[in-house]
């Protein structure tokens, strides 16, 4: 017997797949990319999509090429993506600071494999936490960054990347992982009427009026971006800028635009403080980890919940900022708090010992990559803490 | 149904990841189940090792990955060598017996589908052997209804090729009953 009602607007597809009907479905009708494991699937799902939708997809030179025509198409008025995994997004990054510096609304997914260079081609990795934050040299910058652990997640959060660039007016990062990408689970479509997405927002002042960056007001949000080519002069470079956006070496100019970039973030965390929290109220210890280690350490904190041991986990959504108040609280009610993530560096482990504050002790439970911890090594390590041993 | 794991292993060209992928599908698309499904390769685009595991559960999947296999579909012996030891204890194996020898498991149940073979004499097309395996393990396990997978199959498989995958498919089912009888 056939149960088709379960069928209407469902597909049983990988995350890179959803990464790229998300884009879609955010508006995205620009694309431009190199090709890479993990990450060629959402480029070939778009370079198939797109003359379906009216969008324009290019396969560029290389990395450096196609996130400056994304910055471009940016600039045009579109709303654009690239995507990459580690060894490309290396590349990116000196197109990044451009798009960062010229508050370009744009989205960038890095689906992490195992590194550092090539690494692993195939297998997954968490080693680019602070690489997408600030890998861009310079510094001042305004990442966010947003970390799904599922396939439904992959689509639903990437229209949450290009609403967040808009409001923003920032390149803002899907971090994910080969894991993520790569699983097929089922992935619901909603309706398109459903979905809230953010268009971009044009002046309403003439062009003589007009300040391309809001410089005096630092930290200004929703701010218009308007397109080249309707008169407003848009001034765009690698040059610091004034608000009017003419090149400036003044002490005073960069001063502004660096507060203001940094700005846009940090004043506005009540908006960009996103996470999973599960059974912490009565929490002794807690486990804390983003994209595919979520999955095996909730299994773990399942077992030994099931066993009476009072654990709870939380999981950054959006990882950049960093969700510190959050992780603060969590530290005031636990004792112990176990990372476990993809690479041995302690990148993850390192933000949440800085946000805790010193309140509770946090272990990282580190592993090169390749393969996902296993809940039961999430589980072992976490009986080992709790003993001190 | 409880959560259950089926790992698939041989070489990269023998569509076992399709047929994880069919199974998924069927679960989750058709029959309204919990269903995840991953995969690990290498740089190859053919002949390399080639792994896909699939988990089915009527509750929500919290640990995508697979583990110790309640069924394990093993297509060369270098994939049996390396990860027979992972199977469930009473797990099910399902073997092509012109590919890999098997040691002794006392614990394990083995069974020998010679499916390369059964899709040359069948349909003439060796690329189908994946159908003939997936037929075996669905007519053995019934972890889904096999009308529900055949619908699967015809609605995914490249476009003039649904006869002779819907055909392996069957194949493989009789030749469970055939092996099943004698037991």
């Amino acid at each position: 017997m056939l149960k088709q009602e379960c069928s209407i607007n469902k597909y049983f597809v990988q995350g890179d797949e959803a990464i790229a009907e998300g884009a879609i479905a955010a508006g995205c009708r620009y694309f431009a990319g190199y090709p890479i494991t993990p990450a060629s699937e959402i480029s070939e799902t778009i370079a198939r999509r797109f003359p379906e939708v009216g969008g324009v997809a290019i396969q560029l030179e290389d990395e450096l090429a196609s996130i400056h025509s994304v910055g471009g198409a940016s600039v045009a008025g579109m709303k654009a993506m690239t995507v990459s995994s580690g060894p490309g997004i290396s590349l990116k990054l000196e197109g990044l600071g451009w798009g960062i510096k010229n508050e370009l609304p744009y989205v960038v997914v890095d689906v992490q494999r195992a590194g550092p260079s090539n690494g692993v081609a195939t297998r997954v990795g968490q080693g680019d936490l602070y690489t997408v934050k600030y890998g861009s040299a310079g510094g001042n910058n305004s990442i966010i960054a947003i970390s799904p652990m599922n396939v439904q997640e992959a689509f639903d959060l990437t229209i949450d990347c290009f609403n967040l660039s808009e409001i923003f007016r920032t390149p803002v990062f899907l971090l994910t992982d080969e894991t993520v990408g790569h699983t097929r689970e089922l992935l619901v479509i909603p309706d398109a009427r459903e979905l809230k997405i953010v268009p971009r927002r044009k002046p309403t002042v003439p062009p003589s009026e007009f300040l391309m960056y809001p410089l005096n007001t630092p930290g200004t949000i929703d701010y218009p971006y308007p397109n080249i080519g309707e008169g407003y002069g848009i001034c765009v470079s690698p040059y610091t800028h004034t608000a009017k956006g003419y090149a400036t070496t003044s002490e005073k100019d960069h001063d502004k635009m660096a507060t203001h970039l940094v700005r846009k973030v940090t004043d506005h965390l009540d908006r960009l403080t996103r996470v999973q929290e599960e059974m912490l109220d009565d929490a002794e210890y807690g486990i804390i980890a983003y994209g595919c280690e979520a999955r095996p350490a909730m299994e773990a904190m399942k077992k030994a919940r099931a066993e009476g041991i009072k654990v709870g986990f939380l999981r950054p959504i959006i990882i950049w900022p960093f969700p510190d108040e959050p992780i603060y609280r969590m530290a005031c009610k636990v004792k112990k708090i176990l990372v476990p993530e993809l690479n041995r560096d302690g990148q993850l482990s390192r933000e949440v010992q800085r946000a805790a504050k010193g309140r509770a002790e946090v272990y990282h439970l580190g592993s090169g990559g390749v393969e996902t911890h296993q809940p039961v090594h999430v589980y072992d390590e976490l009986m080992r803490i709790i003993k001190g041993k | 149904m409880a959560r259950t794991e089926i790992r698939f292993a041989g070489f990269g060209g023998q569509g076992l990841l399709l047929a994880g992928i069919m199974m998924g599908t069927a679960a989750t698309i058709l029959d309204c189940k919990n269903a995840a499904q991953t995969q690990s390769y290498g740089t190859e685009a053919r002949g390399g090792a080639s792994q896909c595991n699939v988990v089915i559960d009527d509750e929500p999947i919290t640990y995508v990955g697979v583990v110790n296999p309640d069924v394990f579909v093993c297509m060369s012996q270098e994939a049996y060598d390396k990860l027979i030891a992972d199977v469930r204890e009473k797990g099910l194996v399902f073997y092509d017996s012109d590919l890999v020898k098997i040691k002794e498991l006392p614990k394990t149940r083995q069974i020998p589908i010679p499916a390369t073979k059964t899709a040359i004499d069948s349909v003439g097309r060796k690329i189908v052997a994946n159908m003939v395996i997936l037929g075996s393990v669905i007519e053995s396990t019934r972890i889904l209804d096999a009308d529900l997978m055949k619908k699967c199959i015809r609605d995914n498989v490249p476009k003039g090729t649904e006869e002779i995958n819907l055909k392996a498919f069957d194949k493989g089912r009789e030749l469970y009953r055939e092996i099943a009888g004698k037991a």
